[in-house]
């Protein structure tokens, strides 16, 4: 960490003494992710491939309305269009922290940075294997458009986005590391995924932490109008990030009549509102606590969940 | 048929970002901030649903997103003028 960011940042002894019991967790979990799993040759068509509960049309008159078959259908094409996600995801987080190793402003992060892109290549490995082996590997339908945000608040934004998917991945990644209702594969994924991502999530929080502090929104013009601008990126983000649980593509391979009246209808849904705010509700709170999420943008425009 | 496409466009534009009815056809809505990358997947799978055709996401896709015209000459013509036209 440059010594000016020290100066306007916290005291990044903590961060040190953090970093370095997170290399040594790395060290003593690590495995060779090729030979970890034992991949069967198929997977069974007629059991659940997704948690029932974890599917989008949990809690809502759908689960009446779809027959036992058509739901362990749906299951199939939402647990590859999870796993799929979760492969994007690694790769876009791999190729950005790469990007910040080694640079002066990340100097006390490197060292476990290492073990995050070693870690989040594996996750990129096993999740894409899944989808081959036996589904589908979806494409993300994505335009990144250039930042409007100064390079410092960019910077805080590509951990937050980090964090924030994570966070949301790793609720899914508990339950279906125990459900017994799922293939041992599923479970045995979901298990070491969510076991990597404790540490990633504790990483996450920190750098975060630090890199809001070293905004210099001082050099941004309206403080208060940029803290405002990032708060409704944040949440905006978080939306955003739910929105991809209701997968159109695997809706349509599913067999599913209309496949976007029925995505819109369960977004909009009022059962699915609480399940959202509840797989949320540790990384609200994280950014409430440290005023990146403000009152003011909470109160205006979209909420958080309601999609 | 395509006048109607182009009215649900607006109206989702209007209901989902800061776009304001009766805007200019060929307001670049990806400059003005009204399209962002946070919005942009939602849109192409409502374009995707309104004119029956994907959008392949190419470096060419963003320009022809940037003005309801340009999304309307590239994904929302009759097939019947695209006959005409060619």
């Amino acid at each position: 960490m440059s010594a000016e960011t020290q100066q306007r940042g916290k005291d990044p002894k903590d961060s040190i003494i953090r970093m370095d019991r997170l290399c040594n967790l790395s060290r003593e979990k690590s495995y060779d992710h090729y030979e970890l799993f034992d991949w069967p040759e198929t997977v069974d068509e007629k059991s659940f491939l997704m948690s029932p509960q974890l599917l989008s049309v949990a809690e809502t008159s759908f689960v009446d309305e779809l027959t036992h078959e058509q739901m362990v259908k749906l299951s199939h094409y939402e647990q590859y269009n999870y796993s799929s996600l979760n492969t994007h995801g690694e790769r876009e987080l791999i190729i950005d922290v790469i990007d910040r190793m080694h640079t002066p402003k990340y100097e006390i992060f490197t060292e476990y940075m290492h073990h995050l892109v070693e870690e989040e290549n594996a996750h990129l490995w096993f999740f894409a294997q899944f989808c081959k082996r036996y589904g589908v590997l979806y494409q993300p339908k994505k335009i990144v458009l250039p930042s409007s945000f100064p390079d410092d608040v960019n910077d805080f934004l590509v951990f937050a986005r980090l964090m924030i998917f994570e966070e949301i991945v790793v609720y899914f990644n508990k339950v279906m590391s125990t459900d017994p209702c799922l293939p041992k594969i599923v479970r045995d994924i979901n298990r070491t995924h969510f076991v990597d991502e404790s540490r990633h999530i504790a990483f996450g929080r920190d750098i975060v932490g630090v890199l809001y502090h070293c905004i210099n929104f001082s050099s941004h013009g309206d403080e208060k109008e940029m803290r405002l601008n990032i708060s409704n990126y944040i949440k905006a983000y978080i939306n955003g990030m739910l929105r991809l649980f209701y997968p159109l593509h695997a809706y349509t391979d599913a067999g599913i009549p209309d496949p976007y009246e029925f995505r819109s209808k369960l977004m909009k849904s009022p059962q699915r509102h609480g399940f959202h705010q509840k797989i949320v509700s540790k990384q609200v709170a994280f950014f409430l606590k440290r005023d990146i999420l403000m009152e003011e943008s909470l109160n205006t425009g979209e909420t958080i969940g309601v999609l | 048929m395509q006048m109607q496409k182009i009215s649900k466009l607006e109206n989702w534009l209007t209901e989902n970002t800061e776009f304001k009815s009766g805007s200019d056809e060929n307001l670049d809505l990806i400059d003005s901030g009204i399209l962002t990358s946070l919005q942009l997947m939602e849109f192409i799978l409502f374009l995707e649903h309104l004119s029956g055709q994907a959008v392949d996401l190419d470096r060419s896709t963003m320009d022809k997103l940037r003005t309801i015209n340009l999304i309307s000459a590239n994904y929302l013509q009759d097939a019947d003028t695209k006959e005409v036209a060619l």
